[in-house]
């Protein structure tokens, strides 16, 4: 019977590669655990021992992807010719890491040469905010809900924030009750060059991620380790910027109209919230937020200011 | 950070087969066990991260010189250990010659005036 032990073959295959899967998963979280808590032991908090410990792996989903491809160059390689091995070995022994780093230095380096101008935010498509090297993230499609927002680094000055960050709140779907305490998840891809972020919700709901590197990230959220589908709203984008430069805002609605103004007094659109001291008239505090639920588009324009 | 682990890894490579060969010749371990093993064994001066650990681990068990079993630890935990095979044996002391062959060659460059 050879269709159906083709089929058998087929359903072999796709199991062993789970298992294989599985594998690596278990002996890398092994690593994680025991690093991690070696840092509890030493006086960390949990959080701060679980985020240690995987800097220090230095992203789990690029490591296994570096096995994984291992695997099939090796494989590959080894039917063209005995030496191959020894080549291989010398050559993605150092390349892999190094290559990691570099990259991550390199989206650093290019997220503090920012002092770009348009950020926009299209609540129609789950994506906030579209920006050169900006935190983007997707999600899938599920039963809970997450508001997001996310924070642009224009800032150059000394004092205000030069990181994308990423805060939001998480509800359930249907009651709108907040989910507390449950783990929220950053996972790069593409993954090799940036690390994963972890944190926890508290009792409303509302996390927070700090000085993202530019990527595109996944956001997951899982309670007692079991992935709970979210579904996002692109719901406000946050800047921080120096009181010392005049910016314009601007806010294109779903019906078209736009907003613009230089300071929070003057743009009188319901669901814009500013928050953070007012500063000298005709300049935006060093905090402020737009709020923007109407599906529409958000513009920022923030002039190129020089560097300090 | 990223600085130091760049340096590490330049003066790892090429050494890492030879000094995980070297560690699972002694006894199987796995992989963070390893790491302290050899970190323990050259006085810190070695300090292995899981990023050129385990592809390294699992390169020289695609080799087959190193066989990985998996064993559950005290928390039951699964853990996968590893073991110098008879060919990883023999590709160890293959290593070792090339790296005394190594050590010499560069010593009779530092040494000539």
């Amino acid at each position: 019977m050879p269709f159906l032990s083709r089929v058998m073959s087929f359903w072999r295959n796709i199991f062993r590669r789970r298992k294989v899967e599985q594998d690596l998963n278990d002996e890398l979280m092994a690593y994680v655990e025991e690093v991690t808590e070696r840092h509890l032991r030493a006086g960390m908090t949990a959080d701060a021992a679980r985020e240690a410990a995987l800097l220090e792996v230095g992203g789990l989903d690029g490591l296994k992807q570096q096995i994984r491809q291992q695997h099939i160059g090796i494989r590959g390689l080894r039917k063209l010719a005995a030496f191959a091995g020894v080549a291989v070995v010398f050559f993605s022994a150092g390349i892999g890491s190094t290559l990691a780093v570099t990259r991550w230095k390199e989206s650093r380096a290019q997220s503090t040469h920012t002092e770009t101008s348009a950020v926009k935010s299209d609540a129609s498509v789950n994506r906030v905010p579209r920006y050169p090297s900006n935190v983007m993230f997707y999600t899938s499609e599920g039963n809970a809900f997450a508001e997001v927002s996310s924070s642009i680094p224009i800032c150059v000055g000394p004092n205000c924030s030069r990181w994308p960050s990423l805060e939001g709140l998480l509800s359930e779907k249907k009651t709108q009750a907040p989910l507390a305490n449950v783990e929220v998840t950053l996972v790069p891809a593409p993954p090799p060059p940036v690390l994963p972020h972890f944190t926890r919700t508290d009792e409303y709901g509302r996390f927070n991620f700090n000085a993202l590197p530019g990527s595109t990230f996944r956001l997951i959220v899982k309670s007692r380790g079991v992935d709970i589908p979210i579904n996002t709203r692109a719901g406000a984008v946050s800047v921080a910027v120096p009181t010392d430069a005049p910016y314009s805002v601007s806010v294109t609605r779903k019906d078209g109209t736009q907003v613009e103004g230089h300071n929070p007094e003057k743009l009188k659109l319901t669901g814009i919230v500013s928050f953070g001291k007012p500063s000298t008239p005709g300049f935006l505090p060093s905090n402020f937020r737009i709020l923007e639920y109407d599906k529409g588009t958000v513009e920022l324009k923030i002039p190129n200011q020089a560097k300090p | 950070m990223a600085g130091t682990r760049k340096e590490r890894m330049d003066l790892l490579r090429g050494t890492l087969d030879l000094l995980i060969l070297r560690t699972l010749e002694l006894q199987p371990l796995h992989g963070i066990a390893i790491s302290d093993r050899i970190r323990q064994a050259t006085r810190g001066a070695f300090h292995i991260q899981a990023g050129s650990l385990f592809p390294a681990l699992h390169r020289l068990e695609q080799e087959g010189w190193i066989a990985g079993q998996w064993t559950t630890n005290d928390n039951a935990r699964r853990i996968k250990s590893y073991t110098l095979t008879a060919a990883g044996r023999k590709q160890l002391s293959a290593e070792k010659r090339v790296w005394e062959r190594i050590v010499v060659a560069v010593t009779q460059v530092l040494e000539t005036s």
